[in-house]
């Protein structure tokens, strides 16, 4: 299984680590040269991190664990008005981005109240593109409890709720963290920023979790590899203005260029000798009119 | 300013107070609403507002808002409060000029080729804001979202809403009423 790892250090003989990461079959997901200093999100088989670390070490650099790496994450509030957002939502998506992750926000149409509150097929296909949803919903107990997991409990990937209640079961919900209910302002205390982090390190967990499952019937290709591939042999892609324009999903690649143009010419990629439409599922996104590459697991080829 | 705030949701009503105080600051209602008390059963689910609150005229000239001092060909306007100056630039530009006005610091502007008396009764907005319609503002922005069904009482200067999801029961009513606003 590949671990996720943040490098942050210098210029200064990076490219040992580069050679490292090439040579034990890893990936570089994204590097970030500022000045003279670099931040690097790797993907490396998880035997070799203690080898990653001596040379880091050597380097005088840092690493840390950032299992959120290589996954895109939805932040879903109750509506798009100024009572959801922009603060709960934005703080939280804020602190999963300097957690690895990329992040989408998403307003529903009618997530309020308790007896309107229901999400549409659309709102639920287009969650359910990403690999995890962290809903931020309200103060009260009451709504959260009774009202609110109509909102996700039929949803296939795992839900992280928040809240204003400070501990809560939530029914249909993969975690919970309480505290972070409406707020009207922009977290700035210890004590809210540590809440923030809370949520990032549960979805670290679950995301760790749901790659461990996945490696009992792993993906006949890394997703990485795929990125790497598209980028090669599409080049429009690197012309395109949205962020991260190749974006690593657990289980797959979401492709930022118009499907009806595109589709053929991303099925017809080659990766590891075969076309990409072989090895993956690819749809067209709810996501504006983008590309999604679900890939195929190695049971489905046998 | 008192605020009160009876919720069966200890945490909820607490979190929903820190709502009323903000809320209150960044409409700057703090000099004009005496008391507030907010009801909060989730419940039912029903949610009462009440706010008191002077009826004020709100200054909206420069002369008003701001010191002139002139000076040879220019005058220097500064501003009491720095969140006039959005729209007194905005107000001064459509009137003499973006070359001519020049903000020198952060509640000061200085224009230049200006005749200091006609300065000072520059309107800086459009429309007279009134206490009442920031009340309205506050209620709007601190009621949840899923509560539509409203019903307001205007009694002087004491405001009124209830806001509920379903018809708005005359028992509710009578809890709204009983509700008191301290100052």
């Amino acid at each position: 299984m590949l671990k996720y790892v943040i490098f942050e250090g210098g210029m200064y003989k990076h490219e040992l680590l580069l050679e490292f990461v090439e040579d034990v079959g890893g990936f570089v997901i994204q590097k970030t040269v500022i000045g003279l200093d670099l931040i690097m999100n790797l993907a490396i088989p998880e035997e070799e991190v203690g080898r990653l670390q001596e040379i880091v070490q050597e380097v005088k650099g840092k690493l840390r664990d950032a299992p959120l790496i290589g996954t895109e994450v939805v932040v879903v509030a109750p509506t798009l008005s100024r009572h959801h957002l922009p603060h709960p939502a934005c703080d939280i998506a804020e602190n999963l981005r300097r957690h690895g992750a990329k992040t989408n926000i998403m307003g529903l149409a009618r997530g309020v109240g308790q007896k309107i509150v229901h999400t549409s097929v659309q709102e639920r296909q287009l969650i359910e593109e990403h690999d995890l949803a962290v809903f931020t919903l309200g103060n009260f107990e009451h709504c959260l409890r009774r009202f609110k997991p109509k909102l996700f409990k039929e949803l296939s990937v795992p839900v992280i709720v928040t809240g204003g209640p400070p501990e809560l079961e939530v029914e249909g919900a993969s975690g919970y963290v309480g505290g972070i209910g409406r707020y009207p302002e922009r977290a700035r205390t210890v004590d809210m920023i540590e809440k923030l982090r809370r949520v990032s390190e549960l979805a670290g967990k679950l995301i760790e979790g749901r790659r461990r499952e996945m490696d009992l019937d792993p993906l006949i290709i890394e997703p990485a590899l795929v990125k790497n591939e598209v980028e090669r042999q599409v080049p429009e892609v690197l012309d395109a203005l949205s962020p991260n324009p190749v974006t690593l999903k657990v289980d797959g690649v979401r492709i930022k260029l118009p499907y009806d143009e595109y589709k053929e010419k991303v099925a017809s990629v080659v990766v590891e000798g075969k076309r990409l439409d072989e090895l993956s599922r690819i749809t067209r996104s709810q996501m504006r009119d983008y590309i999604l590459v679900r890939i195929l697991p190695e049971s489905y080829f046998s | 300013m008192k605020i009160v705030v009876v919720s069966s949701d200890n945490t909820g009503g607490e979190m929903y107070r820190h709502i009323v105080e903000r809320n209150v600051e960044d409409l700057a209602l703090g000099n004009s609403v005496t008391g507030i008390a907010v009801l909060i059963k989730p419940e039912f689910p029903l949610f009462v507002m009440k706010v008191k609150y002077r009826e004020r005229e709100i200054k909206n000239k420069i002369g008003e808002l701001a010191r002139i001092e002139a000076r040879s060909g220019s005058v220097r306007v500064i501003l009491e409060d720095e969140i006039d100056l959005g729209d007194a630039l905005r107000s001064l530009w459509s009137t003499y000029g973006r070359d001519k006005v020049e903000q020198s610091g952060r509640t000061e502007i200085v224009v230049r080729g200006a005749e200091p008396e006609s300065l000072k009764e520059l309107k800086i907005k459009k429309e007279r804001v009134s206490v009442s319609d920031k009340v309205n503002e506050l209620v709007n922005r601190v009621i949840p979202e899923g509560f539509r069904v409203r019903h307001v009482i205007k009694e002087g200067d004491l405001l009124t809403v209830m806001a509920a999801e379903d018809p708005i029961r005359e028992d509710w009513k009578k809890m709204a009423a009983d509700l008191a606003v301290d100052e």
